[in-house]
């Protein structure tokens, strides 16, 4: 059975790694923008996620302006496959078990 | 661990859904990119109707510009440089060569049709009537399009 990942209960990691999961590469301030979080937020959560190398960083220049660029890694794609797994049958069982004992009117 | 319970899981399932939806609107790129090829798209059928003679060399800047601008799109610089913050990734919507083409297939047939039509009828400078159609339906519905092949792709 999948299990669920201890990094993603966390709402926010998890909408950052499934933003990244449909994208090949994603602009750090898109990310910010998409999660609704200020830099230094999404910056605390990158590192977590990179230092358990769910998230690969990468940096440089757009003209004479800095940019920053997220990947979800093959580590990090797998676990979320896994999660999703497991989120989908909590809310499978949750259904079948509303349809085997329905509420009284 | 805790579990969530199935409402949070529910919300959960949710939450990563509208990541890829936000992703897939996200990759359609910036509006004046829509524009600009449109606008491209008609100068190219306006010249090669008004000097015939331009028609061979000014295809092959067009080809040319087409590879760079696909190539472009594939890198993160290009990417960011035309105003697409975030390019979707294949393994999320995977779809064969093959049926992305087919589901093309009909804007391809209207348009070739309507070429040959121009062609056939001998229209008094054609092209430019057939280039002004095709830039605007670019720059109108070539977003609409490409979101609905994206989204077409994600329920596959």
């Amino acid at each position: 059975m999948a299990e669920l990942d201890q990094l993603l209960l966390d709402p926010t990691r998890l909408a950052i790694v499934s933003l990244l999961a449909a994208a090949e590469w994603a602009e750090f301030g898109f990310v910010r923008d998409a999660v609704r979080l200020s830099d230094s937020a999404l910056s605390k959560q990158v590192t977590t996620l990179s230092k358990n190398d769910y998230v690969e960083v990468r940096k440089g220049y757009v003209g004479k302006r800095p940019r920053t660029w997220l990947n979800l890694t093959g580590t990090g794609r797998g676990r979320l496959a896994e999660h999703i797994c497991a989120l989908q049958a909590i809310a499978e069982k949750a259904r079948s078990d509303g349809a085997r004992h329905p509420r009284d009117p | 661990m805790n579990e969530p319970t199935p409402e949070e899981a529910a919300a959960a399932l949710r939450a990563v859904h509208e990541g890829k939806e936000q992703v897939i609107k996200s990759a359609l790129g910036s509006r004046w990119m829509w524009i600009v090829s449109g606008l491209i798209v008609f100068l190219y059928c306006a010249a090669t109707d008004l000097f015939p003679a331009t028609g061979s060399w000014l295809t092959w800047v067009l080809v040319a510009f087409v590879l760079v601008f696909t190539a472009g799109l594939r890198t993160r610089v290009g990417s960011t440089l035309l105003g697409r913050p975030v390019t979707v990734s294949s393994r999320s919507l995977p779809l064969p060569l093959k049926l992305r083409l087919l589901r093309m297939a009909p804007v391809f047939g209207i348009g070739i049709t309507v070429g040959l039509l121009v062609l056939l009828l001998h229209l008094p400078h054609g092209g430019i009537y057939y280039g002004a159609l095709a830039g605007l339906y670019i720059m109108f519905f070539g977003p609409r399009f490409q979101l609905w092949l994206l989204r077409r792709q994600d329920r596959d």
